[in-house]
């Protein structure tokens, strides 16, 4: 995905195609609930694996996903296309995800990045258990599995989970991840590199 | 983000991974959502538009068939509308007796003018006798013309006081002696008055016309032989209520003979109007009971000799009932005339060997009912048959 094509310049977007997503919600905002059928159809996947990938259980998933759509229902008055629908949308998971830890205990999405952001938490990353590698060659002996691919992912730390889950999954760019998760583009890019580091250690050869 | 700063990138991890990324929401999450959604913008669900388009076609042709309603009643209504109050003027099948029986109830016992929606139409009678002499009945003018070029021209003279335009009209001037002689039914009910002894004078036709009416007005009298008829001048002055008669007769016939001779024509439409009804018949009756009462004034004042003969015409209009009987008989059809008595008239006519009367008693036989010759019995009606209409 191109990063920078569909970055927003002076804080506005150019005039949305018929069928972008920006169109579609303020067609919805304007009473057409078919508009909502397509930009539901079109991020329900991406958007569900982000949140199930944050809270590892199906059913918080799905109610968290839930939650999601709701207020992104419930927001479409308000809705301007000052940003991309992904933006926002992803914006509102990333606040829902952040409730629902909070309410778990307080667990919060702390950066365990490799300290270039600076925040000295570096040291944190080598501390933490890697990614199960020491069976990587029986696990992918016959090729990755999806279990394991799961699983790799889930062993990430949470803010690279998150980066990465984003950047991969829901193919957004560096730029719209700084934005929904609060973070500089440099940090994401720092964290979705961890990632990918951390993953081809775990799948190894199951790639 | 250059492709250098995106190194970090490996394809073959990230395809792994969405490959193995199949997760999606349960079909209940997905409806309740979609059902939020559509709660939300309080639209219905996506079938909804499909009926509303399938009901849209009533949008433009239910006014149309509100309007076909509306166009079937309007039609049915008129439908149902007495012909008489459309078009007082149709010929209706109806016989004569019928309609002046209706048209009776609906009379004054005095001689009333007709209302002005009425009166209307006698305003542009001038069109009238064209009418009628277009429409190839019996007995129309220019028929009557054609088969009677030896008129008096007389009868083509305009009358004295204005008379010209009534006179000049084409389908009243030609008409034939035998309607002069005809039973003079429409004489009754409107005739200008003239001085009797100066307009028996000066029509020569004046003196014939005199006679049936006197007939009429007294059936058993007998008939005076023709010569006499034609010299005669006025009827001499006779006492009490016959002098009136007789002058109010006289009046009559003092008209000059055109003016005769078209209401000669035009007493077939004068025997439907019931007798005392002005505003009933056809309009050229009507033009002439309007155009009438004038002339009158100004034959009296003119003669001098208007106060008798006026007096004598308001005593015979103001008291129909009692001068209906001798109207009916004097116009032989004029108030309900029956085929029986046609026939009856007919049948002494022949038996006095009076051809002539017979022909004229056939002719407003004739002009009464359509159907005469058909109503007639069987031996007048091969006798009928050799008299052309």
């Amino acid at each position: 995905m191109a990063d920078s094509a569909r970055e927003p310049r002076d804080g506005a977007l150019a005039p949305p195609a018929p069928d972008a997503d920006e169109a579609l919600m303020l067609a919805y905002a304007a009473g057409d609930a078919a508009a909502f059928d397509r930009l539901y159809a079109r991020h329900r996947g991406p958007l569900y694996r982000y949140v199930l990938r944050q809270v590892r259980d199906a059913g918080a998933a799905e109610e968290l996903f839930q939650d999601v759509w709701m207020n992104a229902i419930r927001a479409r008055a308000s809705y301007a296309p000052t940003a991309k629908f992904t933006t926002w949308l992803y914006t509102l998971a990333h606040h829902r995800v952040v409730d629902h830890w909070r309410q778990r205990g307080g667990v919060a999405l702390v950066s365990l990045d490799d300290g270039d952001d600076g925040d000295g938490t570096g040291a944190l990353v080598d501390a933490l258990p890697g990614p199960r590698t020491d069976e990587p060659e029986t696990r992918v002996a016959s090729r990755m599995t999806a279990e394991r691919v799961r699983e790799a992912i889930s062993a990430l730390p949470p803010a690279q989970r998150e980066a990465f889950v984003l950047h991969v999954e829901s193919e957004l760019p560096l730029a719209d991840i700084a934005r929904i998760t609060g973070e500089g583009v440099e940090t994401v890019k720092s964290r979705v590199r961890y990632a990918y580091a951390k993953l081809r250690s775990a799948l190894g050869d199951a790639r | 983000m250059s492709a250098g700063r995106d190194d970090f990138r490996d394809d073959a991890l990230a395809r792994a991974v969405r490959e193995h990324g199949r997760e999606t929401p349960g079909a209940k999450v997905d409806d309740a959502i979609r059902a939020a959604a559509r709660r939300a913008v309080g639209s219905q669900p996506r079938a909804e538009p499909a009926l509303a388009e399938a009901r849209e076609p009533w949008r433009w042709w239910m006014p149309i068939a509100a309007a076909a309603t509306i166009g079937a009643i309007a039609i049915g209504v008129i439908q149902n509308i007495p012909r008489e109050a459309i078009d007082p003027g149709v010929v209706s099948d109806t016989p004569a007796t019928d309609m002046r029986a209706r048209e009776a109830a609906t009379a004054t016992p005095s001689e009333t003018r007709p209302p002005p929606s009425r009166a209307e139409p006698a305003a542009t009678d001038a069109k009238a006798p064209a009418r009628d002499a277009t429409s190839g009945g019996p007995g129309t003018g220019k028929r009557d013309a054609a088969a009677a070029p030896g008129t008096p021209s007389a009868a083509r003279t305009p009358a004295p006081g204005g008379e010209a335009p009534r006179a000049a009209v084409p389908a009243f001037v030609p008409q034939p002696p035998p309607v002069l002689a005809e039973p003079p039914s429409a004489l009754p009910s409107a005739k200008p008055a003239a001085p009797p002894a100066t307009a028996a004078a000066a029509a020569p036709g004046a003196a014939a016309e005199l006679e049936p009416k006197r007939r009429a007005i007294s059936p058993g009298a007998p008939a005076p032989d023709s010569a006499d008829r034609a010299a005669a001048p006025a009827p001499p002055p006779a006492p009490a209520q016959a002098q009136a008669r007789t002058q109010a007769q006289a009046a009559k016939i003092a008209v000059p003979e055109s003016r005769t001779m078209a209401e000669g024509r035009v007493g077939v439409d004068t025997r439907e109007a019931p007798p005392g009804s002005a505003g009933g018949g056809s309009p050229a009756l009507r033009d002439r009971l309007d155009s009438g009462a004038p002339r009158r004034e100004r034959a009296s004042t003119q003669t001098g000799a208007g106060a008798p003969v006026t007096d004598a015409r308001r005593a015979a209009e103001a008291a129909p009932a009692t001068m209906s009987p001798p109207r009916l008989g004097a116009s032989a059809s004029a108030a309900g005339k029956s085929i029986d008595a046609y026939v009856a008239e007919i049948r002494r006519h022949l038996a006095g060997g009076d051809v002539e009367s017979a022909r004229r008693e056939l002719a407003a036989l004739r002009s009464a009912h359509a159907d005469a010759d058909d109503r007639l019995p069987e031996d007048l009606r091969r006798w009928a048959a050799g008299i052309p209409r």
